[in-house]
């Protein structure tokens, strides 16, 4: 009884050992929405700067007082976050990303016939799909 | 007599207390501060300038602080080395707090949403032009200059929602301090106006303005803003202003411009007159690889009032070509023929960070 409890222990004590932290995929769709903001509004004014320039935390302040320089919602502001930030994510995480954004657009343009997502979203999904492949991760 | 397993009931209860779920996503900090903003040097060369050319250095760092989701602080400075020493201006400095998912509510010194240029597109790093539009410039470049920067104690809302996938309205409503006189003016001579650095309220009105923009990204979009302010002790005279702004993007090119308007009541005896100036500016800029050609036209018209002429009109064409080192980093380089002789070449290169 005393060996089968302590092997039960151990097991246990295995299982629940603390995980890595594992970064929340964002929704694919609002990615997808915030690369063609990322496209459409901050060139309104600047150039448009690699996502890598900042880290997770600070891209969210900066796009506080993006939203207030540009003019946008709060929801905007935030698709905006979910692509830098999410650009900025492992490799694994980013790729898989994009790859279910590209599956939803699909499975949409099966279902109804048209095309799910614009030109210039396609675009901006070609972009953001290089970027994980050739720009520095922080 | 057995014993009890409490080795084994110790690792259980061990098991049980590691066997709280992880973090399933790593907490991230809601305070945080980040440093932005831009530097850089600019040499100018003027048959007027003594020795016919100076430099000027300028930093302009950018302090954002956010606490929580929905509040943050955000204050820009401007440091010029001179001759005097350096001058330090408070460009704005405010709070937003952004809990709505439409609403924004601004306090503090801020940057008065006037037209477009001043509240979006004057940094060193973003304007493609080395130098302020004469709309904005401040009398060490036009004499009789229309209006400086203007940014101005308050409070503000600002609005903003999708109409249609590609169109945004935004609006914004404001009352802060108003302008100010910088010296009492010489009898029956409208006197100097100006915004900002100074807490002191000049009386007790409040300017009040308003802007409104609709914006069909990335294409096109049009602004037109105003405010009511007076600017003596007395509260007696006013000085308004209308602005129309418009950003177009066909093939490529930005073309951006603004036209603004002034009524400046000032004291002929025991009568009021009304100075009145206009002035705008259309500038078109196209990228090439990493060099964008940038072309302004600009003018400040007569001020007049009953027929007598204040303020002279200045008329300035400048041809510009920037290369962009990065995307935030651009070295600008324009020639600029100016009305009355004043041409200048200016070589400016900035770092936004």
């Amino acid at each position: 009884m005393r060996t089968f409890l302590m092997i039960f222990a151990l097991a246990a004590l295995t299982i629940a050992a603390p995980r890595h932290a594992v970064a929340q995929t964002p929704d694919p769709m609002l990615v997808a929405k915030g690369a063609q903001i990322y496209g459409n509004q901050c060139m309104r004014c600047h150039n448009l700067r690699s996502p890598s320039e900042f880290n997770d935390i600070d891209w969210r302040t900066i796009m506080a007082q993006m939203r207030a320089r540009a003019n946008l919602t709060r929801e905007q502001t935030n698709a905006v976050l979910a692509f830098v930030q999410a650009t900025n994510a492992p490799p694994a995480t980013a790729a898989a990303v994009g790859a279910a954004v590209h599956a939803q657009a699909a499975a949409a343009e099966a279902a109804s016939g048209k095309r799910a997502l614009s030109a210039t979203q396609v675009r901006q999904l070609r972009a953001y799909l290089t970027r994980l492949t050739i720009a520095p991760r922080r | 007599m057995r014993r009890k397993a409490r080795p084994g009931w110790l690792a259980l209860a061990a098991a049980v207390v590691f066997a709280a779920p992880a973090e399933a996503q790593q907490q991230q900090p809601w305070n945080n501060t980040v440093l932005v903003g831009a530097a850089g040097v600019m040499y100018g060369a003027s048959a007027n300038l003594p020795g016919r050319g100076m430099t000027m250095v300028h930093f302009m760092p950018t302090f954002l602080a956010s606490f929580g989701p929905d509040l943050l602080f955000e204050g820009e400075l401007h440091f010029t080395p001179g001759a005097d020493g350096v001058e330090t201006e408070v460009e704005y400095a405010q709070i937003d707090y952004q809990r709505f998912d439409h609403l924004q509510l601004v306090a503090g010194q801020f940057l008065l949403p006037f037209g477009v240029f001043g509240e979006r597109l004057h940094m060193g790093w973003i304007d493609k032009m080395p130098d302020l539009p004469l709309l904005y410039a401040d009398e060490a470049v036009a004499e009789d200059e229309l209006m400086s920067l203007p940014s101005d104690l308050g409070v503000m809302a600002r609005y903003a929602r999708s109409l249609t996938p590609t169109t945004d309205l935004n609006m914004s409503l404001y009352a802060t301090q108003g302008p100010h006189m910088d010296t009492p003016p010489a009898p029956g001579e409208p006197a100097d106006v100006s915004f900002g650095n100074t807490f002191a309220d000049q009386n007790s009105n409040k300017l009040l303005g308003a802007r409104v923009g609709v914006v069909v990204a990335p294409k096109i979009e049009v602004y037109g803003s105003g405010f009511l302010s007076t600017y003596d002790a007395a509260s007696t005279l006013h000085y308004n202003a209308a602005n129309l702004a418009a950003i177009w993007r066909p093939l490529g090119t930005q073309v951006l411009g603004e036209w603004t308007n002034v009524w400046q009541q000032f004291a002929v005896g025991a009568r009021t007159s009304t100075l009145k100036r206009s002035g705008y500016f259309v500038q078109a800029a196209r990228r090439f690889g990493n060099f964008e050609p940038v072309v302004r036209w600009e003018q400040l018209g007569e001020g007049q009032a009953a027929g007598t002429v204040f303020r002279d009109a200045l008329h300035r064409v400048g041809l510009g070509l920037d290369y962009w080192v990065t995307a935030s980093m651009p070295i600008k380089a324009a020639y600029e023929w100016v009305s009355g002789g004043d041409d200048q070449f200016i070589v400016q290169w900035v770092f936004g960070f």
